[in-house]
């Protein structure tokens, strides 16, 4: 292998403690007599936050645990009761889990410690089918009340969005009444205010950040950017989440001024579409730095929680949180999917394109071979496509994928030299 | 009755063929409804034909370059259609969001055939009674798909025409349960191939039409008595957007299946439920799409479980097992499955899976575990 050199940004490294905490405080919830929410999909948790209630997003469990070589058991699980390992890795992990409650099943000590405690609401906001799916899965299964949220987002063209604000309004509405009605306690309406404003300082920090990869060399890669996604994501509305990304921040601001790079020699500058391959962000990361490759850009890890900023007014949380539903970045609308790579590749001077096919998310995946191909030739950068999954490890095939994914990086290489 | 039967088997045999000649003819506007959740009688109310999309019966061709393999069938059968232009005799394709497959088709529809007129209409997939609140979207949703209509015919939709368009589906509706009651209590009556063929002729062509021959057809199948045979009966479930293939009802026919009622989409929940004529017609639409005891695996139905209605349908038909065809990579199905085995093993059903693409479909694999099954099923008799 050639040598090479990966500058890592410390910030990120304090996610794992932050995370460990997180769910070590919702595991001690029950004793503390507390009620506990699982959360599907990018549910808002201000208002969860605001009232006290410990939460998990179960994408965030997902990844933690394909990150810490612990999802294979929770999917396993699953498998075993009937679900298609086709199914939704991040769901197929979380079912695990609640099959361990429905059924007993007992966890080896190594998964042990990745033990949810069971949940007392389950709360899924409508953007995938496998959401709604599993929801019905848990209200039966573990018996417990489920609320919904509707988010008509994927379905949207451009001139919807006003229409959704409403709607989503009355969304949020209800989702704090189940809330209510489940804690018989009532909102305070101040607390979730100063959510919402530290929410907004938070996302505008993030976009800051990841703004910053536009220098050369790039000081930050797209694998720092999806490690700290959590924070930006269950932390949202804390004062912790602010101080995470202000010291992200100014560790970036420093290289920037130094003009250090986080790969050293930096040759090309990579987007990544779509979805992190949360079981091997460390390898992929070391696979590009060692081809002096700096993957720079990408939508997921400006996603989730405080999606648009700019419509985030703390005087208003309740439709504040109900445009940064209607208005969030589409994923699913390819030509404001296309829209915005085009941008990307031109502020961030962008040589080649990533594309992560998430076997078993069909929602980011959508329409891949479509938009690369349609953003190639309206810009003239390449693309490569590869097939794996964002939280079931047995999907990537090492053999077939980072060889594909050098003989890009050669190229481009190549390519570059060539001028 | 026997020309009735053809008639319904040519049109299901080349639906598109059919569909653009009847537009040479008609003169009359068509619309391409993807399934399983649009109220088609706004489209009918229009003036239009409404048209089910169904499986082309052949090879894709342009669309693998579009979803990669982990996507239904039917979803990239609906975009080759589109973009080999074997549709373009449509005036337009309405695109509820069935599953979000089928949400990504619309947009990648936008930019690889941006001609192609589009309407879309968010159908929430939670079903729960006790919140008006997506009632009232879907209300507002069906409102706002209905004044799109409206400019686009360059009329009003009056109630009037609504209600009579609900009495014509309803009516139809009528008929298609009377067709399977039948097939209910006379087993081997008519194969199922020839079923499927009227329901999707029901799909495609005018409701009223349908209506007329079907009130000829039935009176006379009524009198046929079936053949004595040694089959197995059997109920036949899932495939959700797409009709089970013929090559597969043909073969598990020759294996000795006697397909005696069904759980598909092409099939008994297309016409299972009826608008309430005495509401409203907007709001009867919505009751119905509300309608929570037909549950499926594309909604959340908190009140019925999609196992329990499977397993009353089961008993109602006297059937002696179910055979569930799982369209591959049909992520909503997969999630009922488990829970599909979980409650017909207890309550004494044998059930045969049997998972399916158009595309590859091979009979030669199956055959040994079904002639098991079924030898099973009757050895349980
Ligand atoms: S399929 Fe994708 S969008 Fe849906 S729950 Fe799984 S990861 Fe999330
Ligand atoms: S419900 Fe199944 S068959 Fe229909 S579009 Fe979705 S994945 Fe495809």
């Amino acid at each position: 292998m050639r040598k090479f050199k990966q500058n890592r940004l410390q910030t990120p490294k304090k996610i794992k403690g932050m995370t460990d905490h997180f769910y070590q405080d919702l595991l001690d919830a029950p004793a503390h007599g507390k009620k506990v929410a699982w959360c599907i999909g990018p549910v808002p948790f201000t208002p969860l936050r605001a009232m006290g209630i410990p939460f998990v997003h179960l994408e965030n469990y997902g990844a933690r645990i394909a990150a810490r070589g612990a999802g294979g058991f929770l999917q396993k699980v699953a498998e075993d009761w009937g679900l298609s390992k086709d199914a939704c890795s991040y769901m197929r992990g979380a079912q695990g889990m609640s099959l361990c409650y429905a059924q007993d099943v007992q966890m080896p000590p190594e998964i042990e410690k990745y033990r949810l405690p069971k949940p007392d609401m389950v709360i899924c906001i409508n953007y995938c089918i496998s959401a709604t799916n599993i929801a019905e899965i848990f209200y039966r299964e573990l018996k417990v009340p489920v609320h919904t949220i509707d988010w008509p987002y994927q379905m949207a063209k451009d001139d919807d969005r006003k229409r959704f604000v409403p709607y989503m309004k009355r969304n949020i509405e209800e989702y704090i009444g189940f809330l209510e009605e489940q804690t018989g306690r009532k909102m305070d309406y101040a607390e979730l205010s100063a959510l919402v404003g530290r929410l907004r300082e938070m996302a505008t920090l993030r976009g800051e950040v990841l703004d910053m990869a536009k220098n050369v060399p790039s000081p930050i890669t797209t694998f720092d950017a999806f490690i700290s996604m959590g924070a930006g994501n269950i932390w949202s509305g804390t004062q912790e989440s602010i101080e995470y990304f202000k010291e992200l921040k100014a560790e970036v601001e420093e290289r920037v001024k130094n003009k250090v790079g986080a790969i050293e020699n930096e040759k090309t500058r990579l987007m990544w579409d779509f979805i992190a391959v949360w079981a091997r962000v460390g390898y992929m990361g070391e696979l590009f730095a060692s081809h002096n490759a700096a993957v720079i850009a990408n939508a997921y890890s400006r996603l989730v929680m405080g999606m648009t900023p700019e419509f985030l007014d703390p005087e208003n949380p309740v439709e504040s949180l109900a445009k940064d539903l209607s208005y969030a970045f589409l994923f699913g609308n390819i030509k404001e999917r296309i829209k915005w790579m085009k941008e990307v590749i031109e502020e961030f001077s962008i040589d080649g394109i990533i594309g992560h096919s998430a076997r078993t998310c069909r929602v980011v995946s959508m329409a891949q071979p479509v938009h690369l191909a349609e953003v190639e030739r309206l810009t003239g950068v390449p693309y490569v496509m590869f097939e794996a999954d964002h939280s079931d490890p047995d999907f990537y095939s090492p053999a077939q994928v980072d060889t594909r994914i050098i003989a890009f990086l050669e190229m481009l290489e190549a390519r570059k030299r060539k001028g | 009755m026997e020309d009735i039967l053809s008639e319904f088997m040519s049109i299901s045999e080349e639906p598109y063929v059919w569909l653009s000649k009847w537009k040479e003819v008609n003169k009359k506007g068509i619309m391409l409804c993807y399934p399983m959740h649009l109220p088609e009688e706004i489209v009918h109310a229009a003036g239009l034909l409404p048209a089910i999309i169904q499986r082309s019966h052949e090879r894709i061709l342009l669309s693998h370059n579009c979803f990669q393999a982990f996507y239904c069938d039917f979803s990239r059968s609906t975009l080759d259609l589109i973009l080999r232009d074997v549709t373009d005799f449509a005036d337009g394709v309405v695109l509820p969001d069935t599953c979000y497959v089928n949400r990504g088709l619309a947009h990648m529809i936008q930019v690889e055939k941006p001609d192609v007129l589009q309407f879309d209409v968010h159908m929430v997939p939670m079903l729960e009674a006790k919140r008006p609140i997506y009632r009232d979207w879907v209300f507002q949703e069906l409102e706002r798909f209905k004044a799109k209509l409206e400019a686009f015919v360059g009329h009003e939709i009056t109630d009037e025409s609504l209600r009579n368009s609900i009495q014509v589906y309803n009516e139809n509706r009528a008929l298609l349960r009377r067709l399977y009651d039948l097939r209910i209590s006379k087993p081997g009556l008519i194969n199922s191939k020839e079923v499927l063929s009227i329901v999707v002729a029901s799909m495609l062509m005018p409701k009223e039409e349908h209506n007329g021959l079907m009130k000829k057809l039935l009176p006379e199948l009524e009198k046929r008595e079936p053949v004595a045979g040694n089959g197995v009966n059997i109920l036949l479930s899932g495939a959700m957007c797409e009709a089970v293939s013929v090559d597969l009802l043909d073969f598990m026919e020759s294996l000795g299946v006697v397909v005696v009622d069904d759980d598909l989409y092409v099939g008994s929940r297309y016409f299972a439920v009826d608008c309430d004529e005495t509401l409203p017609p907007l709001e009867s639409l919505v009751g119905r799409y509300f309608n929570r005891n037909i549950p499926d695996p594309t909604k959340y139905n908190p009140d019925k479980e999609y196992s329990d209605y499977l397993i009353d349908r089961v008993r109602k038909a006297n059937a002696r097992g179910v055979i569930i065809v799982l369209v591959l990579h049909c992520e909503p199905h997969w999630y009922a499955h488990p829970k599909l085995k979980d409650k017909l093993d207890p309550a004494g059903i044998p059930h045969f899976h049997i998972e399916t693409e158009q595309e590859s479909l091979s009979l030669a694999r199956i055959r040994t575990r079904l002639e098991a099954f079924l030898e099973m099923v009757k050895g349980g008799r």
